[in-house]
């Protein structure tokens, strides 16, 4: 997306990709046709911009939260992993259970 | 732990490295647990009893944490901010049993954090709807779903543990919007439902049922137990661990263990609708005869 200098003249450019992976260039020439696409490009590019902007500021904003809920969330796994083991648990298949016990618990069906 | 201070549950540098430490010695005393040496469960266990700072740390822990989203939720609104650590605490109280260990509370902030996670994402999600950030919205719906993730595994960790404790976390829609039952009302439903088991010492789950249909129906309580009436709308009874999400509002009134004996059976249960329905059917026979 660019004005393009030909002969001493600006002329306005859209390139894009196609499925095939090539790059087109579409032609717009130099008059309102022109002005009216650059205004549109630029436009666009400005809220993908913000739209960027934006996500970093929330990236940022929930940072030191997930850290720590991160951080409280491993010592919690590391902590459980360290009391089931001592009560004499093993985990088979994500699943909690206990040395000697086959299948799974039964499970309360109200 | 909400009656302590922030400052009291401050650990120096000095501590923090200590148990830094010592959550290093039990990772190592893990990976060897993993690999099916089982001469290191002495060790373990001793490690667990005699550390009690690890279980400090943690709470700490849960407390910065749980402040950090309070102040990411409201912002500025003090009120707010309030508002969200009570109804913090209060969620894990209604997630744990009432004895509840360092562990159990420690698993149950857990699953209130994750779900204030959650509730942070959906709102921004909301409010981006507003904006005109389409890839906003595509990085917060991504969140939310490694929010559910994340909410899903922190009930199972609990579930895992309660079930490991003999603990059955059931929850049961007894109770009305106002808010949930205060420790004494608590008490008191406790010693209530304990003389009538005295009395009648098997109460059958039909009869339950029966009586929580009756209140739903027609908002009078014939309930043994001294609990307000649910609200129309409000589920009946959940136990599955799949819908404890759901269950699991601050309305809900957590019943012992024996409660939930009594109401194990898929067949109990058919037997207590269909003589409801029944009940109703002679009713109305009754009153068209009138």
């Amino acid at each position: 997306m660019a004005w393009e200098s030909r002969s001493g003249l600006q002329y306005f450019y859209r390139s894009y990709r196609t499925p095939d992976g090539r790059v087109r260039k579409e032609y717009f020439g130099n008059g309102a046709r022109a002005e009216c696409a650059a205004a549109r490009d630029a436009e666009r590019q400005r809220e993908k911009r913000r739209d960027e902007e934006a996500i970093v500021a929330f990236c940022v904003e929930v940072s030191d939260a997930d850290l720590l809920l991160t951080s409280f969330g491993q010592r919690c796994s590391l902590l459980l992993e360290a009391t089931l083991v001592a009560n004499g648990y093993h985990k088979h298949r994500g699943e909690w259970r206990r040395r000697g016990c086959q299948g799974r618990p039964k499970k309360t069906r109200v | 732990m909400s009656g302590t201070t922030k400052e009291d549950s401050r650990l120096t540098e000095e501590q923090r490295a200590a148990i830094a430490r010592k959550i290093q010695h039990v990772n190592q005393v893990l990976a060897r647990a993993r690999t099916g040496d089982e001469t290191i469960l002495p060790e373990l266990r001793k490690l667990l009893d005699e550390e009690p700072k690890l279980w400090t740390e943690v709470a700490d822990l849960a407390e910065c944490t749980i402040f950090a989203w309070a102040k990411l939720i409201s912002g500025k609104n003090l009120l707010m901010r309030e508002a969200i650590v009570r109804d913090f605490w209060a969620r894990t109280a209604t997630l744990i049993s009432r004895k509840a260990g360092p562990m159990e509370r420690m698993l149950g902030q857990q699953v209130a954090l994750c779900r204030l996670q959650l509730l942070h994402a959906e709102s921004v999600l909301a409010q981006s709807a507003n904006d005109a950030f389409t890839k906003k919205a595509d990085v917060v719906d991504k969140r939310i779903t490694a929010c559910q993730k994340r909410l899903s595994r922190a009930h199972k960790d609990l579930l895992a543990y309660q079930r490991s404790q003999g603990i059955t976390a059931v929850t049961v829609a007894t109770k009305s919007a106002e808010g949930g039952l205060d420790p004494a009302q608590r008490a008191a439903a406790d010693l209530n439902a304990a003389s009538n088991r005295s009395s009648n010492p098997s109460p059958s789950p039909a009869d339950s049922l029966r009586k929580q249909k009756e209140t739903a129906e027609t908002g009078t309580q014939t309930t043994d137990l001294p609990l307000k009436p649910p609200v129309a709308g409000t589920q009946g009874v959940v136990t599955s661990e799949n819908n404890l999400e759901q269950s699991c509002t601050p309305n809900d009134s957590i019943f012992t263990s024996r409660d939930v004996d009594d109401l194990t059976t898929q067949g109990a249960v058919e037997d207590a609708e269909e003589k409801t329905t029944k009940r109703d059917a002679d009713q109305r026979t009754k009153q068209l005869a009138k």
